[in-house]
Formats: C-alpha cells, structure tokens, sequence
C-alpha cells in the first residue's frame, strides 16, 4: 500500500505540483516585467506614431491627440504636452487623389513645419513632395512661418512649379489646418464643407434646407432629368444636364414659384480637375458660379448679366449655362404650360443625310469645277455646292463646307464637316450658332462680315472661305447657264 | 579547471550549436540577411540560453521526468517573454529587424537541446558555461553568415560600406536561397577545419539528443 501511495504521489501530484509552481513562478516574472517595460513600450509605439509631427513641431516633448473637432479635410490632430504647439494631418484633393500634409503650428498660429507624406500624385509632378526631390522640402519652407491662411503665389508661396494641382491641393490642405487650429486653439467656429451632392435630393437639401421636400412632376423639355415641385408651393426643382468636357455637367436649379433662380448646385461631374471640376470640388470658384446664376430668370447666357462662369473652364461654364436654361425652359413647360423645348435635330452626320436635308428626296447630282459635289433639288429650285475648306492645322479629315443656294444665289442652309475639327473647339462651327449665320447672304462681303468664334478663329476662317468658294462656283455655274 | 574551459569552448567550433549539431537552422536562415540582425538574435538567444540553462540546471532534481519538456519549455518561454519585452522597450530597430523570430526563439531547438542534452545533467556552474559558449557559439556563426551574406548582397558589413558602388550586387544572397548557400559553405568550411587540425570526433546525437528518448526510454533500439 506504501508503495502504491508513493507511486500515486511520484506519477500524479508531485508533476503537478511542480508544474504548477514553475507556471506560478514563470507567470510572476513577466508580471513583473510587463510591469516595467508595458509604459517604456508604450511610450515607443507612440513616439514612433508621432514621429512624422516631431519633424514639424520640434519643440514638442510629446502629443495628445485632439478629439472632437469638426474642420474639414484634417484627419487627424494632436496637441504637445508641453504647450508648444499642435500639429496636424491635412487631406487636399490632388491629381491622383488625396495630398497628405503634416503641418505643425505653435501656439500663435504660426507654421512651424510642414511634411508630406507619400502620395499618390504623378511621378516627376507632384510626386516630387515625398519621392527625395529637393522642390518638396523648398516647397515645405516656402509654407514654414506663415499663419493665418496660404495662397498659391503670394507671400513667397509659389508650389512646385508644373504641379499646379498637387501644389494647390497642399495649400488647401494647410489652410485645412491652419483653420483646425483655429477651431480647436482659439475656440473658433469650425470650417466645415459638404460633399457635392450626387443627387436631385441631395442638391434640394443642400439649396431649400433639410427636410424640403418635392413631388416629382411630368415634363419633356430637353435637357432636363429630373424635375418637380417643392410641397410647401414655394417653387420648383429641376436636375438638368448640359454636355461639357467629360461627359454630362449636371446642375441642381431651384426657382420660386416666378420662376427666378433661388439656388443652383453643381453635382459631381466627370469634368477636368483643376477645370471644370472647380464646379464641385469644394473650390470657391463652383459656388462663386453658383451665386452669379441666382437671381436670373427667362434664361441666361455666359458673359452677360454677370455671369462669368469658370475662368479657363469655358466649356465645362457654358453646359452649366445651357443646363440651367434648360431647367429655365421647363420652368416655363411645368408651371406656365408653354411647350417643351425639344432637343434640336441632330446636325446631319454626312453630306449625304445634308442633300436629303436641305434639297429632299430626288435631288440629281451635278457637276462643276472646283465643287467636290454639287447637287440640284428635284424642282431646280435649290442648288448644293460642296467644297473642301482648309480649317485648323491638325484636322483629321478636310473640312467639307456644303452650301445650300436658291435661285438668287442666296444661301439657304449651311452643312460643315467637322469630324476632323476639334471636339468643342473646331467642332463648334458646324453648329447651328454658326451655320445659321451665313443664311441670307449672297455674297463675298456678307461671308466676310460674319464674326468667327472666339478661340477657333481657323476653322471659322476655313469655313468662311468654303462658302465663299461655294458662292464663286455658283456665280460661275450661272453664268455658264 | 581544463573542464570548465573545454565546456565553454565547446560551443565555438567542436560542437558549433548551428554548424556542427544542425540546430536552430530557421532562425539562422532567416535572420541572417545582415550582420545586425544577426548579432541581435545571436544575443538573444544566448541570453535566453544562459538563463534557461541556469534555471533547468538549478531545477533539474526537481522537475519529474515526466513534466520535464512542458517544465523546459515553460522555462524558456518565460525567459524568451522577457527578452521580447526588454527588445521591444529599449531595442525597438531590432524589434523590427528580428520580427517574429525573435518570439520563435521559444521553439529553438539550440535552447531546448542544451536543456535536455546537457543542463538536465550537469550543475548549474557547468551549465551556466555550456550556455555562455553555445550563445557565443551561435552569436558568431550569426554575425559571420550575416557579414557574408550582407557583404555579397549589399556591400557593406554592420552598414558600412565596403564594396564601391561600381561592383555589381549579388542580391541573391540576401534572400533565403543565399542563406542556404552560406549555411553550406559555413558547414564546409567548419568540417574542413576540423580534418585539417586532426581533430575529427566520431559524432552521434545518441538517445540523449534525441526528441523520442521518453517514448524507448533510452534503450538504444534505433540505433
């Protein structure tokens, strides 16, 4: 029995006894270990999370970070225990998506340093803020010892020359902070802006206040997505669309019940940054647009009235212009019953579907020295003359300008080629703002007296001197008979 | 006195934890892309080793045989843990560098190996001295592999230049296939050394060294 009692306490207790009491010992160890080095740890994880605002408020002794704040575009903010400063991480909106900007500021608001941390902007660009270059640091003490607010070219702020983008996206980025400072050091009201808004009803929440509400009404005027009128009467909505640079420019319009702009916002386009994205990126250019529309009724042209649009962004400004005349003309469809104003038919696409167009069915084909083509109406009353103009210098294809004569030589419809112009540019003189300038004239003096569009001066030229030609094989054609 | 000696030199060549037992070979592998790393880990590892084989020698008429891997490994582990906290603390760049091997230290078979082979047998004296030659054992094969392999791969030793700039890279080196070509030519050269000083010894891990001893109880069946 002895025996068996020692084996029990040999093969069972004393193992677990002795385990148990390394485990015990073990376990008091690091107890007091973790003890001593858990604060000397946790100081480093800090110091190494706060290394990048160390480099741009040198004299900080440490960070707490700041909660609570509401600015805009700053992620993060921390406060030096010591009193010396804050430092901040700003978010701009660059070329190829966010600029992080680590900016410090002592406690008179002044810039003590700013860093960039890796971006994902153009490699030779803007990536030159983070990637070693030396136009990133020299750009990082152009902004050092400002306070207040920056701008890009005043006070020695110039950016990296050729990244313009990037180079604005960190001035807005340290404005960000500059204003979190504001807010969470002096206790002012924070700088807080809303996203463009993607929709009809986000854009009428924005422009009449949470809470408004619309019921949608029928409409067909062109141009115009969605429309309807406010519940409480006060007026009516319209999301229209205007066709810019990128794609569809589409504009939330608000009008009272007289049909005079109360608001207008800019949903988010696919127009250039920089360009016509200033519409909606929270740049001041989209709501200072915005602001020259209001107040406008009947309809509204770009250049007149104070309506000046984008600066540089005249494309993307005229589809907000044509937009908002179409919310304008469903004004007039919707709450005053005047008709739709259906989209224009399209432009013919070829000179054929242009014979068909101006002459009708049956027209025969002719022949004459200098004309690509010329064409007579089934009736003899209409003559068209085509001929190959020189437009712009880069034209893919020659700028075909054909001329529609009745039996007076007076011009009666114009069709111009313009596949090989320019979209937006060249592409212009074949519309009807054009082409329906050269209708009544009948001779070389009335041509020359017409006005080339602004910018596209050689394809206006080129297209002038095709109608001339058309109007000297006329003349000739004429004369022969 | 001679003994305490031939304990404590043991580890360097004669019986090289890494070179000559084929021990702890992962950690050797990996960390030795540059000779930094490689002394941290060799340093922490014979710190470890130290220790344990002091604590399991001091322990050795206490733990019952059949508790006495879950009692070693709790041992090492608890002093790997405490290493880890002191790294992390004051040595944060080697924190990084070492990485996860640093806590995979508990698994090294080095440290487990002396524990059984050696410290479970010897007093603490003794074992403590069998600790300090086996670290320092480890440490330098890590600190020359690593100088080695850092020299080829990227010119330098400790982060000091030495190869102009004009010689290409041999970058493979730096990553695990250069390891193993080290790791080859090392156990080369040690072998070499060994026949040209006279001095081969007929080696056999024996039941002593190996995992299963428990399992036959030492009675030699495999062999």
């Amino acid at each position: 029995m002895a025996k068996n009692k020692s084996n029990t306490y040999e093969n069972v207790v004393k193992p677990i006894v002795v385990l148990v009491v390394i485990c015990l010992i073990t376990s008091a160890l690091l107890a007091v270990t973790n003890y001593f080095t858990a604060p000397i740890i946790a100081a480093q994880e800090q110091q190494a999370a706060y290394a990048a605002y160390f480099e741009v408020l040198p004299d900080a002794d440490n960070f707490t970070s700041v909660e609570g704040f509401a600015t805009s575009g700053v992620e993060e903010a921390v406060k030096a225990d010591n009193g010396s400063g804050y430092a901040f991480r700003a978010i701009g909106k660059g070329f190829g998506g966010d600029v992080p900007v680590i900016v410090g500021v002592n406690m008179d608001g002044v810039i003590t340093g700013v860093s960039f941390l890796q971006n994902s902007e153009t490699s030779g660009f803007g990536a030159r803020l983070w990637d070693g270059s030396a136009d990133g640091p020299a750009y990082a003490a152009e902004l050092t010892g400002k306070s207040g607010s920056v701008a890009l070219g005043q006070d020695g702020v110039n950016g990296l020359s050729g990244a313009t983008v990037t180079s604005t996206a960190v001035v807005n980025a340290v404005n960000s902070a500059l204003s979190c400072f504001a807010e969470v050091a002096l206790g002012q009201a924070a700088v807080v802006e809303q996203a463009a808004p993607t929709t009809l009803e986000e854009a009428v929440a924005i422009l009449v206040g949470d809470g408004a509400t619309y019921t949608p009404v029928e409409f067909a005027t062109a141009g115009v997505q969605e429309a309807g009128a406010l519940d409480d009467g006060s007026g009516y909505v319209f999301l229209a669309v205007g066709t810019g640079f990128g794609g569809d420019v589409p504009v939330a319009v608000v009008t009272d019940a007289s049909g005079v702009i109360t608001g207008v916002s800019f949903l988010q386009n696919s127009e250039t940054s920089g360009f016509g994205a200033r519409l909606y990126d929270g740049s001041e250019d989209g709501p200072a647009f915005a602001a020259q529309l209001v107040g406008k009724s009947g309809s509204v042209s770009l250049g007149s009235d104070g309506v000046d649009g984008l600066s540089g962004a005249t494309i993307s400004s005229t589809a907000v212009v044509d937009a908002v005349n179409s919310a304008l003309s469903c004004y007039n469809e919707v709450a005053q019953g005047g008709a739709p104003v259906e989209a224009p038919a399209a432009a013919p696409a070829s000179l054929d579907e242009a014979v068909t167009a101006f002459l009708g069915e049956g027209a025969v084909a002719g022949e004459a020295e200098g004309a690509t083509a010329v064409y007579t109406s089934a009736d003899g009353a209409l003559t068209l003359i085509a001929v190959e103009s020189e437009g712009y210098s880069d034209e893919t294809a020659p700028l075909t300008v054909a001329t529609c004569f009745d039996a007076d030589g007076v011009v009666t419809n114009l069709w111009v080629d313009v596949s090989g112009q320019t979209q937006g540019l060249g592409s212009r003189t074949g519309e009807a703002d054009f082409t329906d300038l050269f209708v009544g004239l009948s001779d070389a003096a009335g041509v020359d007296g017409v006005d080339a569009i602004a910018s596209v001066t050689e394809s206006s030229d080129g297209v002038k001197a095709g109608v001339a030609a058309c109007m000297e094989i006329f003349q000739t054609m004429k004369g022969g008979n | 006195m001679s003994n305490k000696v031939k304990i404590l030199t043991n580890g360097l060549l004669k019986e090289n934890p890494t070179l000559r037992l084929v021990l702890g070979t992962c950690p050797t592998l990996a960390v030795t892309t540059a000779a930094s790393s490689g002394l941290g880990m060799g340093i922490a590892a014979a710190f470890v080793l130290v220790c344990s084989n002091i604590a399991i020698s001091a322990l050795r008429k206490v733990i019952p045989d059949k508790v006495r891997l879950p009692a070693y490994i709790t041992v090492i582990a608890t002093f790997v843990t405490i290493v880890q906290m002191l790294v992390k603390a004051f040595l944060p760049e080697l924190d990084t560098a070492l990485g996860v091997y640093l806590p995979l230290i508990v698994v090294n078979c080095i440290i487990l190996g002396r524990a059984e082979m050696f410290a479970s047998k010897n007093p603490v004296v003794d074992s403590a001295l069998d600790g300090i030659g086996m670290g320092l054992g480890f440490t330098l094969t890590l600190v020359l592999m690593g100088s080695f392999r850092e020299l080829i791969s990227k010119g330098s030793i400790f982060g000091v230049m030495l190869l102009p700039e004009s010689l290409d890279r041999f970058t493979l080196m730096g990553s695990a296939p250069g390891g193993f070509f080290t790791f080859g030519l090392f156990m080369a050269i040690v072998v070499w050394i060994e026949i040209k000083t006279n001095n081969r010894i007929k080696r056999s891990i024996g039941c002593e060294g190996c995992p299963s001893k428990g399992a036959c109880a030492g009675k030699g069946e495999c062999e």
